[in-house]
Parts: C-alpha cells; sequence; structure tokens
C-alpha cells in the first residue's frame, strides 16, 4: 500500500512537473518571439551591462534596449483588440524618415520575470515563477545573440531543477543586404 | 480467514442431531463451511488478486499517460526549437551579400559554420538549403547540403548563373532525431530574398 501511495504521489509531480515545463517553455518562446519581431524592426539597438552600454562582442549585458519607429498611432492595450488605430504619417522634413516619436523598449529580468518595458511601462512576458534570466550579446556578423534561460524548482525535489537555456541570434533589419 | 458470529452459533446449535452420525458429519461441515463463507465478510486470496491487478492496471495505464504527455512536450520543444534554428538560418542569409547568397559559398563559409545555437542539444542530421530563382526562367537551382558531421556540399543544377535572378526562393531543411522518441523528423522555412531587399528589387 506505501508503494502504490508513493507511486501515485511521484505521478502527480511527474504530471504537475511536466504541466510546469511546456509552461515555462511556452513563456520562454513568446518571450523569443518579442524579441526577434522587436529587433527585426528596430533602427537601434544597444546592449547594457548594468549602466555600461557593452561595445565589444564578446561580452554579455542583462538589458537589452532598442529604438523603435513608431509606426502605428495606437493607444490600445497590447491584448485589447477593441479600439482604433491609425498609422503614423511618416515625415521626411529632417532629411530622414521618422514615425512619430519613436519607441524606447527595454528587456530585461526582474525578479525572476522576463519584462519588456515600452515608454516606461513594464509588462510581465514571462511569469516570475519561472526564474527566468536575459543575456544578450553582439555578434561579429551584426546579429544580436539573445540567451533566455528558466530554472525553476521541480515540484517534488529539493535539488532537482526544470532548466532550459535557448540561444538564438537575431538580425535587425538595417543589418540586412538583402 | 473467516470470523463467526453470533448468527452462525446459532446455526450450529440448530443441527445437534447429526453429530453423532458418520458420512452425515461429513456432509454436514461441509454445509457449514459454504454457509460460512457466504455469512463472513472476508476476501479470498484470489479476490485480493484480482483487486490488486485491477489497480495496478489503473495505475500503469496512468503512467503510460504521464509518459506519452512528457514525450508530446519534448517533441514539441523540438519542433519550436528547431524552427527558431530555421528562423536564425534566414536571418544569416539575409546577411549575405548577393554574389555569396547565389553561389553557395556565403553558406559554406559564413552560415554553416555551426549548428544554429537554439537547436543546441538536439541530434542533426541533416541541414539543407535550395536556392531557386523566383523570376528568370532557365536559371540555375542551388542545392547546398550539410551531413553530419561531414563538410557542406553545393552543387548547381544546369542554367543560367544564379546570380542574374533578381529574387530567389529559399527552402531551409533541417532534419534531426527526436531526443525521446527517435524517430526522425524533418521541419522547413520557405521565404523569399530579393537582390537589395524588397524596395530595390527589380522584379517584372
Amino acid at each position: 500500500m506505501t508503494a502504490l501511495l508513493r507511486f501515485w504521489i511521484s505521478l502527480t509531480y511527474t504530471g504537475l512537473n511536466t504541466t510546469s515545463y511546456a509552461t515555462r517553455q511556452n513563456d520562454q518562446m513568446r518571450v523569443l518571439d518579442y524579441l526577434k519581431r522587436d529587433i527585426r524592426r528596430a533602427s537601434a539597438v544597444e546592449i547594457y551591462n548594468g549602466a555600461t552600454l557593452v561595445t565589444d562582442t564578446n561580452t554579455f549585458g542583462g538589458e537589452l534596449r532598442l529604438t523603435i519607429p513608431d509606426y502605428y498611432s495606437d493607444s490600445r492595450e497590447e491584448d485589447n483588440a477593441i479600439g482604433a488605430k491609425a498609422t503614423n504619417v511618416p515625415d521626411d522634413s529632417s532629411g530622414e524618415v521618422a514615425y512619430g516619436t519613436a519607441l524606447t523598449v527595454s528587456y530585461s529580468a526582474s525578479g525572476g520575470a522576463a519584462v519588456r518595458t515600452e515608454g516606461g511601462t513594464a509588462r510581465t512576458l514571462g511569469n516570475a515563477a519561472g526564474v527566468f534570466a536575459l543575456s544578450f550579446k553582439n555578434e561579429t556578423s551584426g546579429a544580436i545573440r539573445c540567451r533566455v534561460l528558466f530554472d525553476q524548482p521541480m515540484g517534488g525535489s529539493s535539488t532537482r531543477k526544470l532548466r532550459r537555456q535557448v540561444d538564438t541570434l537575431c538580425v535587425p533589419r538595417f543589418e540586412f543586404r538583402n | 480467514m473467516f470470523i463467526t458470529t453470533a448468527k452462525d452459533q446459532s446455526l450450529d446449535s440448530e443441527r445437534p442431531r447429526f453429530a453423532h452420525h458418520g458420512h452425515l458429519l461429513l456432509g454436514t461441515l461441509c454445509s457449514r463451511t459454504v454457509r460460512l463463507r457466504r455469512l463472513t465478510g472476508g476476501f479470498t486470496l484470489i479476490e485480493a488478486v484480482v483487486a490488486v491487478a485491477i489497480v495496478v492496471i489503473g495505475f500503469a495505464g496512468a503512467f503510460a499517460t504521464v509518459v506519452q504527455a512528457g514525450r508530446m512536450v519534448s517533441g514539441s520543444e523540438e519542433e519550436s526549437l528547431v524552427m527558431s534554428g530555421l528562423e536564425q538560418r534566414i536571418d544569416q542569409l539575409r546577411l549575405l551579400n548577393w554574389t555569396a547568397l547565389t553561389d553557395g559559398t556565403g553558406i559554406v563559409n559564413d552560415v554553416w559554420t555551426a549548428r544554429p545555437e537554439a537547436v543546441a542539444g538536439i541530434t542533426v542530421s541533416q541541414e539543407t538549403i535550395t536556392i531557386s530563382p523566383c523570376n528568370v526562367a532557365g536559371t540555375q537551382t542551388l542545392q547546398a547540403t550539410w551531413d553530419g558531421n561531414l563538410a557542406p556540399t553545393t552543387s548547381f543544377t544546369g542554367g543560367t548563373a544564379l546570380s542574374g535572378a533578381g529574387a530567389v526562393k529559399i527552402v531551409a531543411t533541417l532534419t534531426w532525431t527526436g531526443r525521446r522518441s527517435g524517430r526522425v523528423r524533418t521541419e522547413s522555412l520557405v521565404t523569399v530574398i530579393s537582390r537589395g531587399g524588397i524596395s530595390k528589387s527589380v522584379l517584372p
């Protein structure tokens, strides 16, 4: 009976950990999707290690700052499709094309959550329970290496963790040759 | 194993006249055993074994379900990582100049220097990139292949130089072996790259 009980408890933890891992994995892929989208459309990309701007291709920084043209005059919540939006008319009077006031978007990890901040408003992309860590590095090719890691304690075990690190290279459009 | 109840004892007291008659005594004992079995609340060994077997089969089913769920999560994870890797490949191809893209040298020397970062930990058996012209008939098609640990190779079909095309269709394919399923799986991503970017392309 004890063996059956232990088996049942193990089975329950396995199910819970499988669900938890799948959730964290989805969070992780969502963070990567946001990063790819924003990096591709950015007009400027900067990596910061604390307050220091990273300019070399060897050092990882914990914060990514992007300057993104404000293509849309859109005050809606991102997850609320109700409402009106309009495109910002491009202005070339200064000798370069500008769409409204450029947006400043940054990515970093805060308290274990993956956070995207746009115009001072922070939104959590990856749940804090996932213990996310983000790091970024310049590549010699012009690409940005994005590393998204979650390291979450496994239910039913004090030592083992649900852990996955994904690196991917994202390329700003201004680096494209074709 | 059997518990004698007050009712059983009262049954015994109902048959004192058979107590001293040989074969009748044996018949009486058998009859008592059958009645006792019917009237007591215990389980036989066979009943217990059958019950345990049913529970074990139930647990085995639940276990198989959890294992299958884990396998599906793993497969889905691989799928998303491979797609991320293929997107990276397409971006890397866009970083090449037109000549390096269309003669294959950029693929071999700049793109295929390592497996995509996103697929670290996955056993990749083959990567292929096929580049065919979008808008010029009779132009070459480039087929590049990178098998396992072998050096990448490129080959062209006959025709005029691929670099003469204004835009090319790219098919990037990655083949890998599932970590938990052991199955060979393939995923592809298709895109069009135009010379100098969409805004500069000269398409018919």
